[in-house]
């Protein structure tokens, strides 16, 4: 059996959740290893959100948000870009590989980015294997 | 009569002084008190318990077994202390992988000898007693406070199981918050060319203080004891929220307020009391020493 990882991604409500809308209506196929958590910005998703999807079992964590300058709320990818630069510091502490974690950005029509994130991350992530929880 | 059990896994024997408060005394005057690290060995043959008060984290084989049979032969278990509860200092240990802090504690002919004599091997990652068994009553603190082991020990000689309430430090921090966020970096406490103001909240003038994350186990209602004493809170009372892990908030914290997080550079030993439930993980690859 080859490994299917779980992947949480973030997408948030104005762009990336519609780009995978997009991308159903265009009827593109991506790696059936995504579970798609809409977010109302990319700016909630908290270092404290990502690790524990990895706690709890997933392999990956992608927040998908705006692009820089187009978020809903003004600002809120800065933040999540802010944020990205720690979750990927901390995930080294925890133990987990950093790159386990992408910050991406496609707005609603880009359905073509937001399969060829989804599928890249799907390949790296198979290549890293399971993540590797002790807890026992 | 009820008997008590005070017993000690992985401790420094601290939370079993309290056991010598006068108050405490006079209330187990009339019951039996069957073990007592600092006195006697532990229990052999099939006593049960009604109360058992267990301290310190689980490192090895032999507290993991003892502590199964203790939660199978006590009505009551309670969770004395951080290490107990959190995993405290032991817990520390969990930030190195089991083969390496083996290997830089002990020499290999002692290693050896340990394997030969049959001599409880440690568990790969140390334990708070809630991963492995039920604990109905969690007392968090570095001692807790004798008035939370009092008021537990008497509800549970009544049968019934108390319930605790535990806000975060800031709750009666004495000192003012001036809601100005002009702090960029952090410092440490006798680093800085000024000194700290007395009478101002020390992490607006930059100086870590885990009051936040830290639930209150002080006694409550009066200003925490390192508050009190001027210096800023370590984070003995183990997180505010249950399994919450206190770094992450705390980053979290300094990054709402803009202040550069990466000027704290030992940012894991905000983890020093609570790094049991997965909170503190060895390093992977390269960077392991």
């Amino acid at each position: 059996m080859s490994f299917e990882p779980k992947i949480i991604a973030f997408c948030c409500h104005w762009c990336s959740y519609a780009a995978a809308d997009t991308a159903a209506l265009m009827r593109r196929t991506y790696p059936i290893n995504v579970r798609i958590i809409r977010v109302m910005c990319s700016g909630m998703v908290s270092p404290k959100l990502v690790l524990e999807a990895l706690q709890q079992g997933a392999d990956g964590v992608l927040v998908l948000g705006c692009p820089l300058g187009e978020c809903h709320y003004k600002e809120g990818n800065y933040r999540a870009q802010e944020w990205a630069e720690m979750i990927k510091e901390l995930l080294a502490d925890m133990g987990y590989e950093p790159e386990r974690f992408q910050l991406a950005w496609c707005s609603a029509s880009e359905a073509e980015k937001f399969v060829e994130i989804i599928t890249s991350m799907t390949r790296r992530i198979k290549k890293l294997g399971p993540v590797e929880n002790q807890n026992g | 009569m009820a008997k008590l059990l005070f017993y000690a896994l992985g401790a420094c024997g601290g939370c079993e002084l309290l056991a010598l408060e006068q108050e405490l005394v006079s209330l187990l005057e009339d019951h039996e008190v069957y073990v007592y690290p600092l006195l006697s060995s532990p229990p052999g043959g099939s006593f049960s318990f009604d109360i058992a008060l267990i301290s310190g984290a689980v490192l090895n084989q032999e507290h993991q077994e003892f502590l199964r049979d203790l939660r199978a032969r006590s009505r009551f278990l309670v969770a004395l202390g951080t290490c107990a509860t959190h995993g405290g200092i032991p817990a520390l240990v969990n930030e190195r992988r089991p083969e390496e802090r083996f290997e830089e504690v002990y020499p290999t002919s002692f290693r050896q000898e340990v394997l030969k004599e049959g001599l409880p091997l440690p568990l790969p990652y140390v334990k708070a007693l809630d991963e492995l068994v039920k604990v109905d009553v969690a007392l968090p603190g570095c001692p807790p406070d004798i008035s939370y082991v009092l008021k537990t020990t008497q509800d549970l000689l009544k049968g019934t199981i108390p319930k605790f309430r535990w806000p975060s430090v800031c709750e009666t921090c004495p000192y003012e918050r001036t809601g100005k966020r002009n702090v960029r970096r952090l410092h440490r406490l006798l680093a800085g060319r000024d000194h700290p103001l007395k009478e101002r909240c020390f992490l607006e003038q930059g100086i870590l203080c885990l009051g936040p994350v830290t639930a209150l186990t002080c006694v409550q209602g009066e200003p925490p004891l390192c508050l009190a004493a001027h210096m800023p809170c370590r984070g003995c009372g183990g997180p505010v929220r249950a399994k919450a892990n206190p770094m992450l908030d705390m980053l979290n914290a300094l990054v709402g307020n803009r202040i550069d997080w990466r000027s704290w550079p030992d940012r894991k030993l905000i983890l020093a009391f609570a790094g049991a439930h997965g909170h503190l993980r060895p390093l992977k690859g390269p960077q392991c020493r």
